[in-house]
């Protein structure tokens, strides 16, 4: 039998001293029978990140995801994990240390929870006295514990998604890879997610995300790659990213208002979008307010703080139009 | 020792396979199974024994001998192999698909170390565990029924379980090509009721016209058959060496075709 390979010292990254990067993509590209779906993207996580892929449906986040993970052949460019490229050498090394939360879940729903983290434990060869340390562990920190021996199908789907991200721990992965954690589940649940991933965050995991909630990644992300169409168009720490694209303040003027209104605000904002739903101003900052209230006098608006979804809507607009 | 392109995939995927995760894949299997096996043993005995006793008591007592042996003793002894081939086939055909494409459980395994390849072939060594478990409840009952000639009979489970192999490759290729549930149909019936009928359970081969007998030879199933009869019946000779060649390479054929039609489907 061959012997399980193992990563050579000698392929790991010359890492600067305190941060290794854990993930470095370059020129990365995929295409589906003809249809380029990946458009050359390149990134970047350093250990101890937490960065979110956010972008609409069909951007190509979870196929990236797929590629970086080892589940779909790399199409273009080059991807290293851990510094060591992605790809059939690797493979196993590379998923051996990492911990992937997929957006369907797949649990196995003939065996109990205890038993599916078990179970996941056997593929990475943990031996059983750890595993079962290490999934009390992780019952108990994903408030489990009290359903260990419940059957998957008698679970919420706040429970599931929770069961999913324990088990993509259960072998201590450096990396762990989350696509739409919170998809599908109702706010209570999204939040305990929220806040467990927070936890793990604090102890010091790398997390990678995908998501097209906005929330989600102002809330877990260090760092958002804004993808749309296979590409990245934007990147930054969300406050970085809504002062660069947002402003720091935004004023929705509701209607009636006309065109000689959008004049009149002009000189207070640094950019103005109308539609028929709303005259949407966008503010540098708030030292524009108090002479914008002169001018929208006798009108109903709306004054808040710029948000992630103001940056989202704004650089992935061609979709809107579509 | 395994190579680097043992199954032709172009170097798309690490190719070796790892035994241990084989078996972890087959412990997962039947940890699933447990919950059910109480029906899945009923369907995988009631069944090939139902029929025994009704065709070969039944039908048996106008046939009278054949070759030399009671008719129920000489169906009994091809049963086995039937009935084994059943379990392999049901378990990677609809099992699979179902952990496939129901259940994603290839999707979850595939994030860890083991590979599609491993995963597979611990679906194949889950189906022949199911066989061997099959065999060896089949030779007790018809040890007891009296329908067992020789002592060589207590190899019939271990047979069970290598004739399940290949069956296993065989049903999990007809998998990698199913689109949907009705696929399995066509082979069902142009496969496996075909060699149900034409493998020498219920009449010894040389009956048939040489062409026929020809191609009923290419049926794995009648080499099955064959090797379960010679253990029953204490008939066992060099030909036995033979049989099991040809399945062992149908297992090597059908199995290198399913990894890389699997692969082909899965990994894109």
């Amino acid at each position: 039998m061959p012997v399980e390979p193992q990563p050579s010292p000698a392929a790991l990254p010359a890492a600067p001293p305190e941060r290794a990067e854990v993930i470095a993509a370059r020129g990365v590209v995929k295409q589906f029978g003809g249809k380029t779906v990946v458009r050359g993207i390149d990134f970047s996580v350093a250990a101890g990140e937490h960065v979110g892929f956010l972008g609409p449906n069909g951007a190509g986040k979870t196929t990236t995801i797929r590629m970086m993970t080892c589940q779909s052949p790399l199409g273009g460019g080059e991807i290293r994990v851990f510094g060591l490229p992605v790809g059939p050498r690797h493979e196993r090394a590379i998923k051996a240390r990492l911990g992937v939360v997929p957006q369907d879940e797949n649990l196995d729903p003939d065996l109990s929870v205890l038993v599916n983290l078990r179970v996941y434990a056997s593929y990475y060869g943990i031996p059983r006295a750890v595993a079962e340390e290490r999934a009390a562990e992780l019952l108990a920190l994903f408030a489990l514990a009290d359903r260990r021996d419940a059957r998957i199908d008698t679970l919420s789907g706040g429970m599931k998604r929770r069961l999913s991200i324990a088990r993509a721990l259960i072998h201590g992965p450096d990396l762990l890879v989350l696509d739409e954690p919170t998809t599908g589940l109702d706010p209570q649940a999204r939040h305990l997610v929220w806040e467990k991933l927070r936890e793990l965050g604090r102890r010091g995991t790398t997390m990678l995300l995908t998501t097209h909630y906005m929330e989600e990644a102002a809330q877990l992300c260090d760092r958002v790659l804004i993808i749309d169409d296979g590409r990245i168009i934007a990147e930054g720490s969300p406050r970085e990213l809504v002062r660069r694209h947002a402003g720091s303040e935004v004023v929705e003027v509701f209607p009636p208002f006309d065109d000689a209104l959008k004049t009149q605000c002009a000189p207070f904002a640094t950019r103005i979008e109308a539609t028929s739903e709303a005259l949407r101003l966008y503010l540098a900052d708030a030292a524009a307010m108090p002479p914008l209230l002169d001018v929208l006098a006798g009108h109903t608006f709306l004054r808040r703080a710029a948000n992630l979804e103001d940056v989202f809507l704004h650089l992935t607009r061609r979709e809107l139009r579509d | 020792m395994a190579t680097r392109d043992l199954f032709g995939l172009g170097g798309t995927t690490d190719e070796r396979v790892h035994l241990a995760s084989v078996v972890r894949v087959m412990q997962r299997n039947f940890l699933s199974w447990r919950r059910f096996y109480r029906a899945s043993l009923v369907s995988a005995l009631g069944d090939p024994l139902l029929f025994l006793f009704g065709i070969g008591w039944g039908l048996g007592r106008y046939v009278g001998d054949i070759e030399g042996v009671p008719y129920a003793q000489f169906v009994a002894s091809g049963i086995v192999a039937s009935s084994v081939m059943n379990v392999a086939t049901f378990e990677t055909t609809f099992s699979t698909f179902a952990r496939m494409r129901e259940q994603r459980t290839y999707e979850a395994i595939r994030a860890t170390p083991v590979s599609l390849t491993e995963i597979m072939g611990g679906d194949v060594l889950w189906a022949s565990c199911k066989c061997l478990l099959t065999a060896t409840v089949m030779t007790l009952v018809l040890w007891l029924a009296g329908l067992l000639r020789s002592p060589l009979a207590i190899g019939l489970p271990l047979a069970g379980f290598l004739i399940g192999v290949p069956f296993g490759a065989i049903g999990m290729l007809v998998t990698s090509r199913a689109q949907s549930w009705d696929y399995f149909t066509y082979y069902f019936t142009f496969g496996i009721s075909l060699m149900f009928y034409f493998s020498g359970i219920f009449f010894p081969l040389a009956s048939m016209p040489g062409a026929l007998q020809a191609v009923a030879w290419c049926l794995p199933l009648s080499h099955g058959v064959a090797i379960t009869r010679a253990l029953a019946l204490g008939t066992v000779g060099p030909m036995l060496l033979l049989h099991a060649a040809v399945l062992a390479l149908y297992f090597a054929l059908t199995f290198r075709l399913a990894v890389r039609g699997m692969h082909r489907r899965l990994v894109t």
